[in-house]
Protein backbone atom coordinates (compact mmCIF):
# COMPACT_ATOMS: atom_id res chain seq x y z
CA UNK A 1 0.00 0.00 0.00
CA UNK A 2 0.92 3.39 -0.40
CA UNK A 3 -0.14 6.26 1.33
CA UNK A 4 -1.57 9.78 0.22
CA UNK A 5 1.00 12.46 1.42
CA UNK A 6 1.15 15.67 3.61
CA UNK A 7 3.94 18.03 2.66
CA UNK A 8 4.54 21.07 4.60
CA UNK A 9 6.77 24.19 3.07
CA UNK A 10 8.87 26.39 4.85
CA UNK A 11 8.73 29.63 2.60
CA UNK A 12 12.69 31.32 2.90
CA UNK A 13 13.01 34.68 2.51
CA UNK A 14 16.55 36.65 2.63
CA UNK A 15 16.83 34.90 6.59
CA UNK A 16 13.01 34.71 7.86
CA UNK A 17 10.59 31.96 7.39
CA UNK A 18 7.62 33.39 6.05
CA UNK A 19 3.49 33.41 5.94
CA UNK A 20 2.46 34.15 2.38
CA UNK A 21 -1.22 35.19 1.64
CA UNK A 22 -1.82 35.08 -2.17
CA UNK A 23 2.49 35.47 -3.02
CA UNK A 24 2.29 38.93 -0.05
CA UNK A 25 4.99 37.61 1.96
CA UNK A 26 5.07 38.49 6.08
CA UNK A 27 7.90 37.11 8.13
CA UNK A 28 7.89 35.20 10.99
CA UNK A 29 10.92 34.79 12.67
CA UNK A 30 14.47 33.13 11.79
CA UNK A 31 15.88 29.76 12.17
CA UNK A 32 17.04 30.58 15.80
CA UNK A 33 12.98 31.41 16.57
CA UNK A 34 11.98 28.15 14.44
CA UNK A 35 14.21 25.49 16.65
CA UNK A 36 13.25 27.71 19.78
CA UNK A 37 9.66 27.30 19.41
CA UNK A 38 9.24 23.89 17.35
CA UNK A 39 10.61 20.32 17.89
CA UNK A 40 11.27 19.80 14.55
CA UNK A 41 12.36 16.07 15.15
CA UNK A 42 8.81 15.68 16.37
CA UNK A 43 7.71 17.44 13.37
CA UNK A 44 8.56 14.76 10.98
CA UNK A 45 6.87 12.17 12.28
CA UNK A 46 3.69 14.14 11.37
CA UNK A 47 4.82 15.18 7.88
CA UNK A 48 5.89 12.83 5.16
CA UNK A 49 8.09 15.22 3.26
CA UNK A 50 9.40 18.69 3.73
CA UNK A 51 10.19 21.20 1.25
CA UNK A 52 12.13 24.47 1.69
CA UNK A 53 10.92 26.95 -1.14
CA UNK A 54 13.64 29.72 -1.02
CA UNK A 55 11.57 32.88 -2.37
CA UNK A 56 13.77 35.97 -2.33
CA UNK A 57 13.95 37.56 -5.88
CA UNK A 58 17.93 37.84 -6.17
CA UNK A 59 20.09 35.60 -8.51
CA UNK A 60 21.00 31.92 -7.52
CA UNK A 61 24.69 32.69 -6.04
CA UNK A 62 22.63 35.35 -3.72
CA UNK A 63 20.16 33.68 -3.12
CA UNK A 64 21.38 30.77 -2.04
CA UNK A 65 24.21 32.42 0.25
CA UNK A 66 25.86 30.93 3.16
CA UNK A 67 23.56 32.15 5.41
CA UNK A 68 20.53 30.53 3.66
CA UNK A 69 22.89 26.61 3.51
CA UNK A 70 23.52 27.30 7.49
CA UNK A 71 20.11 27.99 8.38
CA UNK A 72 18.85 25.35 6.30
CA UNK A 73 21.67 22.46 7.95
CA UNK A 74 20.47 23.26 11.57
CA UNK A 75 17.00 22.29 9.79
CA UNK A 76 18.58 18.91 8.04
CA UNK A 77 19.99 17.74 10.64
CA UNK A 78 16.91 17.14 12.61
CA UNK A 79 14.58 15.91 9.60
CA UNK A 80 13.83 12.47 9.24
CA UNK A 81 11.82 12.43 5.98
CA UNK A 82 12.66 13.94 2.17
CA UNK A 83 13.72 17.65 1.43
CA UNK A 84 12.92 19.45 -1.34
CA UNK A 85 14.42 22.38 -2.18
CA UNK A 86 13.32 25.07 -4.63
CA UNK A 87 12.95 28.72 -5.83
CA UNK A 88 15.27 30.20 -8.70
CA UNK A 89 16.40 27.59 -9.78
CA UNK A 90 17.57 28.23 -13.64
CA UNK A 91 20.29 25.41 -14.80
CA UNK A 92 21.38 21.84 -14.95
CA UNK A 93 24.41 23.04 -12.53
CA UNK A 94 22.35 25.27 -10.02
CA UNK A 95 20.16 21.81 -9.41
CA UNK A 96 23.46 20.11 -8.96
CA UNK A 97 24.37 22.38 -6.43
CA UNK A 98 21.18 22.22 -4.15
CA UNK A 99 21.62 18.25 -4.20
CA UNK A 100 25.16 18.41 -3.27
CA UNK A 101 23.98 19.94 -0.23
CA UNK A 102 21.71 17.44 1.17
CA UNK A 103 18.15 18.10 -1.47
CA UNK A 104 16.28 14.83 -2.71
CA UNK A 105 14.20 16.75 -4.86
CA UNK A 106 14.46 19.97 -6.43
CA UNK A 107 11.07 21.81 -7.17
CA UNK A 108 11.37 24.29 -10.24
CA UNK A 109 8.76 26.48 -11.28
CA UNK A 110 9.20 29.30 -14.18
CA UNK A 111 12.32 27.78 -15.48
CA UNK A 112 10.93 24.25 -16.58
CA UNK A 113 7.71 26.31 -18.05
CA UNK A 114 9.95 28.60 -20.21
CA UNK A 115 11.90 25.79 -20.99
CA UNK A 116 11.27 22.69 -20.59
CA UNK A 117 14.38 21.20 -22.10
CA UNK A 118 15.74 21.84 -18.45
CA UNK A 119 13.47 19.39 -16.81
CA UNK A 120 14.36 17.06 -19.30
CA UNK A 121 18.06 17.69 -18.81
CA UNK A 122 17.79 17.10 -14.71
CA UNK A 123 15.87 14.08 -14.71
CA UNK A 124 17.86 12.85 -17.59
CA UNK A 125 21.15 13.45 -14.88
CA UNK A 126 19.16 12.67 -11.40
CA UNK A 127 16.23 10.98 -12.40
CA UNK A 128 12.35 11.77 -13.14
CA UNK A 129 11.99 11.82 -9.28
CA UNK A 130 13.86 13.96 -8.39
CA UNK A 131 12.36 17.34 -9.77
CA UNK A 132 8.89 18.37 -8.50
CA UNK A 133 7.14 21.11 -11.44
CA UNK A 134 5.33 23.95 -10.30
CA UNK A 135 2.78 25.48 -11.67
CA UNK A 136 1.24 28.55 -9.96
CA UNK A 137 -1.86 29.17 -11.08
CA UNK A 138 -4.50 32.12 -9.98
CA UNK A 139 -7.71 29.69 -10.81
CA UNK A 140 -10.28 32.03 -10.53
CA UNK A 141 -8.88 33.73 -13.23
CA UNK A 142 -7.75 30.87 -15.40
CA UNK A 143 -4.01 31.79 -15.56
CA UNK A 144 -0.75 30.54 -14.84
CA UNK A 145 1.84 32.30 -13.93
CA UNK A 146 5.63 33.22 -14.03
CA UNK A 147 8.25 34.90 -11.66
CA UNK A 148 6.38 34.33 -8.33
CA UNK A 149 3.42 34.91 -9.42
CA UNK A 150 4.16 38.49 -11.43
CA UNK A 151 3.90 37.57 -14.57
CA UNK A 152 0.85 36.38 -16.65
CA UNK A 153 2.05 32.81 -19.00
CA UNK A 154 -0.73 31.24 -19.98
CA UNK A 155 -4.15 30.22 -20.05
CA UNK A 156 -5.05 26.95 -17.99
CA UNK A 157 -6.37 25.58 -21.17
CA UNK A 158 -2.72 25.44 -22.38
CA UNK A 159 -1.94 23.21 -19.19
CA UNK A 160 -2.23 19.59 -20.36
CA UNK A 161 -0.08 20.28 -23.38
CA UNK A 162 2.65 22.12 -21.06
CA UNK A 163 2.45 19.53 -18.78
CA UNK A 164 3.34 16.38 -21.52
CA UNK A 165 6.20 18.87 -22.36
CA UNK A 166 7.61 18.85 -18.95
CA UNK A 167 10.14 15.59 -17.90
CA UNK A 168 9.38 15.60 -13.64
CA UNK A 169 8.18 12.53 -11.73
CA UNK A 170 5.75 14.96 -9.42
CA UNK A 171 3.40 18.34 -10.84
CA UNK A 172 2.60 20.64 -8.03
CA UNK A 173 -0.30 23.28 -8.73
CA UNK A 174 -0.04 25.85 -6.73
CA UNK A 175 -3.34 28.49 -6.17
CA UNK A 176 -2.35 32.09 -6.28
CA UNK A 177 -5.83 33.03 -5.18
CA UNK A 178 -6.00 30.76 -1.89
CA UNK A 179 -2.59 30.86 -1.24
CA UNK A 180 -2.62 31.61 2.59
CA UNK A 181 -6.35 32.05 2.70
CA UNK A 182 -7.46 28.95 4.42
CA UNK A 183 -10.97 28.29 2.47
CA UNK A 184 -8.95 25.08 0.63
CA UNK A 185 -8.11 24.28 -2.98
CA UNK A 186 -10.13 24.63 -5.87
CA UNK A 187 -10.13 21.45 -6.55
CA UNK A 188 -12.96 21.88 -8.90
CA UNK A 189 -11.37 23.69 -10.76
CA UNK A 190 -8.95 21.64 -11.28
CA UNK A 191 -10.83 18.59 -12.66
CA UNK A 192 -8.17 18.06 -15.97
CA UNK A 193 -5.67 16.59 -14.27
CA UNK A 194 -7.97 13.17 -13.87
CA UNK A 195 -6.60 11.77 -17.22
CA UNK A 196 -3.14 12.62 -16.46
CA UNK A 197 -0.16 10.24 -16.03
CA UNK A 198 1.14 12.22 -13.29
CA UNK A 199 1.96 13.03 -9.79
CA UNK A 200 0.01 15.38 -8.79
CA UNK A 201 0.46 17.36 -5.47
CA UNK A 202 -1.83 20.40 -4.70
CA UNK A 203 -0.84 23.37 -2.71
CA UNK A 204 -2.57 26.25 -1.21
CA UNK A 205 -5.88 27.74 0.70
CA UNK A 206 -5.19 24.45 3.19
CA UNK A 207 -6.62 25.79 6.63
CA UNK A 208 -8.05 22.93 8.25
CA UNK A 209 -8.18 19.04 8.17
CA UNK A 210 -11.77 19.23 5.61
CA UNK A 211 -9.39 20.57 3.18
CA UNK A 212 -7.35 17.86 3.28
CA UNK A 213 -9.61 15.42 3.29
CA UNK A 214 -11.80 16.87 0.06
CA UNK A 215 -8.48 16.78 -1.74
CA UNK A 216 -7.11 13.23 -0.16
CA UNK A 217 -10.06 11.32 -0.90
CA UNK A 218 -9.73 12.27 -4.78
CA UNK A 219 -8.06 9.12 -6.17
CA UNK A 220 -5.60 11.42 -8.83
CA UNK A 221 -4.25 13.46 -6.24
CA UNK A 222 -1.21 11.85 -4.22
CA UNK A 223 -0.48 14.90 -1.78
CA UNK A 224 -1.73 17.94 -0.25
CA UNK A 225 1.44 20.79 0.48
CA UNK A 226 0.84 23.92 3.23
CA UNK A 227 3.26 26.11 4.45
CA UNK A 228 0.63 28.08 7.14
CA UNK A 229 3.98 28.12 9.90
CA UNK A 230 1.74 29.40 12.74
CA UNK A 231 -1.32 26.67 11.46
CA UNK A 232 0.47 23.86 11.11
CA UNK A 233 3.56 23.54 12.58
CA UNK A 234 3.93 22.66 15.95
CA UNK A 235 0.29 19.79 16.40
CA UNK A 236 -1.49 21.29 13.76
CA UNK A 237 -0.29 18.50 11.04
CA UNK A 238 -0.13 15.76 13.92
CA UNK A 239 -4.00 16.53 14.41
CA UNK A 240 -4.60 16.88 10.12
CA UNK A 241 -3.10 13.14 10.20
CA UNK A 242 -5.15 12.01 13.10
CA UNK A 243 -8.53 13.22 11.61
CA UNK A 244 -7.37 11.84 7.76
CA UNK A 245 -7.32 8.29 9.51
CA UNK A 246 -10.88 8.77 11.26
CA UNK A 247 -11.80 9.59 7.42
CA UNK A 248 -10.33 6.81 6.56
CA UNK A 249 -7.66 8.08 3.79
CA UNK A 250 -4.71 6.26 3.89
CA UNK A 251 -1.69 7.91 5.30
CA UNK A 252 1.17 6.25 6.99
CA UNK A 253 1.96 6.03 10.65
CA UNK B 1 37.89 11.83 4.22
CA UNK B 2 35.60 13.60 6.75
CA UNK B 3 35.10 11.63 10.48
CA UNK B 4 32.20 12.22 12.39
CA UNK B 5 32.78 11.06 16.22
CA UNK B 6 29.94 8.82 17.31
CA UNK B 7 29.73 6.22 20.96
CA UNK B 8 30.01 2.91 18.81
CA UNK B 9 32.81 1.16 18.25
CA UNK B 10 31.78 0.16 14.79
CA UNK B 11 32.29 2.90 12.14
CA UNK B 12 30.28 3.52 9.06
CA UNK B 13 32.12 4.69 5.86
CA UNK B 14 29.41 6.48 3.12
CA UNK B 15 30.17 6.41 -0.47
CA UNK B 16 30.77 9.83 -1.80
CA UNK B 17 30.42 9.37 -6.10
CA UNK B 18 29.16 12.62 -6.40
CA UNK B 19 25.71 11.71 -7.11
CA UNK B 20 24.28 10.55 -3.93
CA UNK B 21 22.29 12.27 -0.96
CA UNK B 22 25.01 11.99 1.67
CA UNK B 23 23.73 14.62 3.74
CA UNK B 24 20.70 12.75 4.99
CA UNK B 25 22.59 9.60 5.84
CA UNK B 26 25.53 11.59 7.56
CA UNK B 27 22.30 13.08 9.51
CA UNK B 28 20.60 9.77 10.37
CA UNK B 29 24.06 8.19 11.44
CA UNK B 30 24.06 11.44 13.61
CA UNK B 31 20.87 10.94 14.88
CA UNK B 32 21.78 7.43 16.10
CA UNK B 33 25.11 8.32 17.53
CA UNK B 34 26.73 6.33 14.78
CA UNK B 35 30.33 6.94 14.08
CA UNK B 36 30.98 7.58 10.40
CA UNK B 37 33.09 9.29 7.57
CA UNK B 38 32.42 10.06 3.89
CA UNK B 39 34.68 8.64 1.84
CA UNK B 40 35.48 10.43 -2.18
CA UNK B 41 38.17 8.17 -3.02
CA UNK B 42 38.21 3.88 -3.16
CA UNK B 43 42.14 4.29 -3.05
CA UNK B 44 41.88 5.13 0.65
CA UNK B 45 39.90 2.01 1.66
CA UNK B 46 42.36 -0.22 -0.31
CA UNK B 47 44.94 0.50 2.02
CA UNK B 48 42.92 -0.06 4.80
CA UNK B 49 39.69 -2.01 5.59
CA UNK B 50 36.49 0.18 5.44
CA UNK B 51 34.44 -2.24 7.35
CA UNK B 52 31.47 -1.19 7.21
CA UNK B 53 30.23 0.59 4.30
CA UNK B 54 27.13 2.15 3.10
CA UNK B 55 25.85 3.08 -0.53
CA UNK B 56 23.98 5.75 -0.83
CA UNK B 57 21.91 6.67 -4.60
CA UNK B 58 19.22 9.00 -6.04
CA UNK B 59 20.52 9.51 -9.58
CA UNK B 60 19.75 7.10 -12.22
CA UNK B 61 21.51 3.36 -12.99
CA UNK B 62 23.62 4.31 -15.43
CA UNK B 63 24.64 7.63 -13.55
CA UNK B 64 25.55 6.14 -11.08
CA UNK B 65 27.13 3.16 -12.19
CA UNK B 66 29.22 5.83 -14.22
CA UNK B 67 30.06 8.18 -11.34
CA UNK B 68 31.46 4.80 -9.66
CA UNK B 69 33.59 3.59 -12.38
CA UNK B 70 34.83 7.21 -13.07
CA UNK B 71 37.02 6.67 -9.80
CA UNK B 72 37.17 3.25 -9.58
CA UNK B 73 34.63 2.68 -6.70
CA UNK B 74 33.24 -0.46 -9.08
CA UNK B 75 36.24 -2.37 -8.43
CA UNK B 76 36.74 -1.49 -4.79
CA UNK B 77 32.82 -2.25 -4.22
CA UNK B 78 33.07 -6.02 -5.97
CA UNK B 79 36.63 -6.53 -3.16
CA UNK B 80 34.97 -5.22 -0.40
CA UNK B 81 31.67 -7.11 -0.65
CA UNK B 82 32.84 -10.21 -2.61
CA UNK B 83 36.41 -10.59 -2.00
CA UNK B 84 36.71 -9.50 2.03
CA UNK B 85 33.06 -9.94 2.38
CA UNK B 86 32.68 -6.91 4.59
CA UNK B 87 29.09 -5.58 5.45
CA UNK B 88 27.47 -3.23 2.21
CA UNK B 89 24.37 -1.57 2.18
CA UNK B 90 22.80 -0.13 -0.96
CA UNK B 91 19.89 2.04 -0.38
CA UNK B 92 17.88 2.90 -3.54
CA UNK B 93 20.08 3.41 -6.79
CA UNK B 94 22.93 2.23 -4.52
CA UNK B 95 21.30 -0.86 -3.92
CA UNK B 96 19.97 -1.13 -7.61
CA UNK B 97 23.68 -0.77 -8.67
CA UNK B 98 24.19 -4.63 -7.45
CA UNK B 99 22.13 -5.88 -10.15
CA UNK B 100 23.49 -7.14 -13.40
CA UNK B 101 22.28 -4.49 -15.31
CA UNK B 102 20.41 -1.34 -15.64
CA UNK B 103 18.29 0.09 -17.21
CA UNK B 104 17.49 3.38 -16.32
CA UNK B 105 19.30 6.25 -18.66
CA UNK B 106 20.27 3.59 -21.00
CA UNK B 107 21.28 0.20 -20.65
CA UNK B 108 24.14 -0.37 -18.85
CA UNK B 109 26.12 -3.38 -16.90
CA UNK B 110 26.07 -3.03 -13.02
CA UNK B 111 27.78 -4.62 -10.29
CA UNK B 112 26.63 -7.98 -10.48
CA UNK B 113 27.03 -8.78 -6.60
CA UNK B 114 23.26 -10.43 -6.52
CA UNK B 115 21.60 -12.41 -9.54
CA UNK B 116 18.94 -9.77 -10.38
CA UNK B 117 18.38 -7.34 -13.07
CA UNK B 118 17.01 -3.52 -12.71
CA UNK B 119 14.28 -2.62 -14.95
CA UNK B 120 11.37 -0.39 -15.17
CA UNK B 121 9.14 -1.21 -12.56
CA UNK B 122 6.54 -1.79 -14.75
CA UNK B 123 8.36 -4.45 -17.03
CA UNK B 124 6.74 -7.74 -17.79
CA UNK B 125 3.19 -8.70 -17.19
CA UNK B 126 1.04 -7.68 -14.14
CA UNK B 127 -0.73 -4.30 -13.29
CA UNK B 128 0.57 -1.01 -14.59
CA UNK B 129 1.50 1.45 -12.40
CA UNK B 130 1.48 5.36 -11.87
CA UNK B 131 5.65 6.15 -12.77
CA UNK B 132 7.78 7.03 -10.56
CA UNK B 133 6.04 5.42 -7.13
CA UNK B 134 7.03 8.33 -4.46
CA UNK B 135 5.70 8.64 -0.84
CA UNK B 136 5.59 6.05 2.14
CA UNK B 137 4.56 2.42 1.08
CA UNK B 138 3.78 -0.40 3.51
CA UNK B 139 5.73 -3.34 4.07
CA UNK B 140 3.59 -5.96 3.06
CA UNK B 141 5.87 -9.15 2.90
CA UNK B 142 9.12 -10.14 4.71
CA UNK B 143 10.77 -12.75 5.52
CA UNK B 144 14.63 -12.90 7.93
CA UNK B 145 13.78 -9.05 8.75
CA UNK B 146 10.74 -9.63 9.90
CA UNK B 147 10.15 -6.66 12.32
CA UNK B 148 9.90 -4.24 8.58
CA UNK B 149 6.25 -5.89 7.92
CA UNK B 150 3.56 -3.17 8.35
CA UNK B 151 6.04 -0.80 8.69
CA UNK B 152 5.97 2.52 6.38
CA UNK B 153 9.00 3.25 4.35
CA UNK B 154 9.82 6.13 2.31
CA UNK B 155 10.21 5.01 -1.59
CA UNK B 156 10.82 7.08 -4.70
CA UNK B 157 12.02 5.46 -7.75
CA UNK B 158 10.41 4.18 -11.27
CA UNK B 159 12.70 1.27 -11.41
CA UNK B 160 13.23 -1.76 -9.56
CA UNK B 161 15.36 -5.06 -8.74
CA UNK B 162 14.00 -7.96 -10.11
CA UNK B 163 15.45 -11.03 -8.70
CA UNK B 164 16.25 -14.58 -10.45
CA UNK B 165 13.35 -16.62 -9.96
CA UNK B 166 14.86 -18.44 -6.89
CA UNK B 167 14.89 -16.29 -4.38
CA UNK B 168 15.41 -18.20 -1.55
CA UNK B 169 19.02 -17.86 -1.42
CA UNK B 170 18.45 -14.61 0.50
CA UNK B 171 18.26 -14.51 4.16
CA UNK B 172 16.02 -11.65 3.84
CA UNK B 173 13.36 -10.37 1.27
CA UNK B 174 11.02 -7.70 1.73
CA UNK B 175 8.12 -6.46 -0.47
CA UNK B 176 5.32 -3.32 -0.87
CA UNK B 177 2.40 -3.78 -2.61
CA UNK B 178 1.02 -0.95 -4.54
CA UNK B 179 -1.68 -0.79 -6.30
CA UNK B 180 -1.91 -4.03 -6.79
CA UNK B 181 1.84 -4.65 -7.59
CA UNK B 182 4.37 -6.68 -5.64
CA UNK B 183 7.24 -4.16 -5.34
CA UNK B 184 10.79 -5.56 -4.29
CA UNK B 185 11.34 -3.15 -1.15
CA UNK B 186 15.10 -4.94 0.39
CA UNK B 187 17.22 -7.91 0.53
CA UNK B 188 19.88 -9.45 2.55
CA UNK B 189 22.14 -12.08 2.16
CA UNK B 190 25.33 -12.56 4.00
CA UNK B 191 26.75 -9.71 4.25
CA UNK B 192 25.12 -7.68 1.91
CA UNK B 193 22.00 -5.42 2.71
CA UNK B 194 20.02 -3.50 0.01
CA UNK B 195 16.52 -1.67 0.31
CA UNK B 196 15.22 0.29 -2.64
CA UNK B 197 13.47 2.39 0.14
CA UNK B 198 15.39 5.26 2.08
CA UNK B 199 15.86 4.54 5.41
CA UNK B 200 17.58 7.56 6.18
CA UNK B 201 14.27 9.46 5.13
CA UNK B 202 11.55 6.91 7.15
CA UNK B 203 11.54 8.42 10.31
CA UNK B 204 12.12 6.21 13.52
CA UNK B 205 11.49 3.00 11.63
CA UNK B 206 14.13 3.57 8.84
CA UNK B 207 16.20 4.95 11.89
CA UNK B 208 16.10 1.51 12.96
CA UNK B 209 17.55 -0.54 10.02
CA UNK B 210 20.77 1.78 9.98
CA UNK B 211 21.16 1.04 13.84
CA UNK B 212 20.94 -2.88 12.63
CA UNK B 213 23.18 -2.46 10.04
CA UNK B 214 25.86 -1.06 12.36
CA UNK B 215 25.53 -3.86 14.50
CA UNK B 216 26.21 -6.55 11.73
Amino acid sequence: MRAKRLIFNFLYHNGSFCLSRNFRLQKVGDVSWLMDNFDIFDFSNHVDEIGIINISDQPFEERYSQTFFRDIDLLLEKITVPVTIGGGVTTVSEAGKLFDFGADKILIASACLRRPKLSHDITTIFGAQSLIFQLDIDFERGIVFADNGMTPFVTVDNLPQILMDVSAGEVCLNSIDRDGSGMGFPTHKAGFVEDLPLRMIFSGGFGESKHFKDVLNHPSIDACCTSNILNFLGDGMADVRTDLVQAGILVSS
Amino acid sequence: MINSVGKRSRKISIVDYGVGNIKSICNSLKQLSIAHQVVSEPKELWRSSAGHLLVPGVASFSSSMRALRSIGWDEYLIEHASIRELPLMGVCSGFQIMSRVGEEGGAEVGLSLIDADCRSINHGSGPQIKLPNVGFCQITESDGMTELRNKWFYFVHSFMVFPDECANGYDGIQFACVEGKSILAGIQKNNLWGFQFHPEKSRLAGLKILDRFSEL
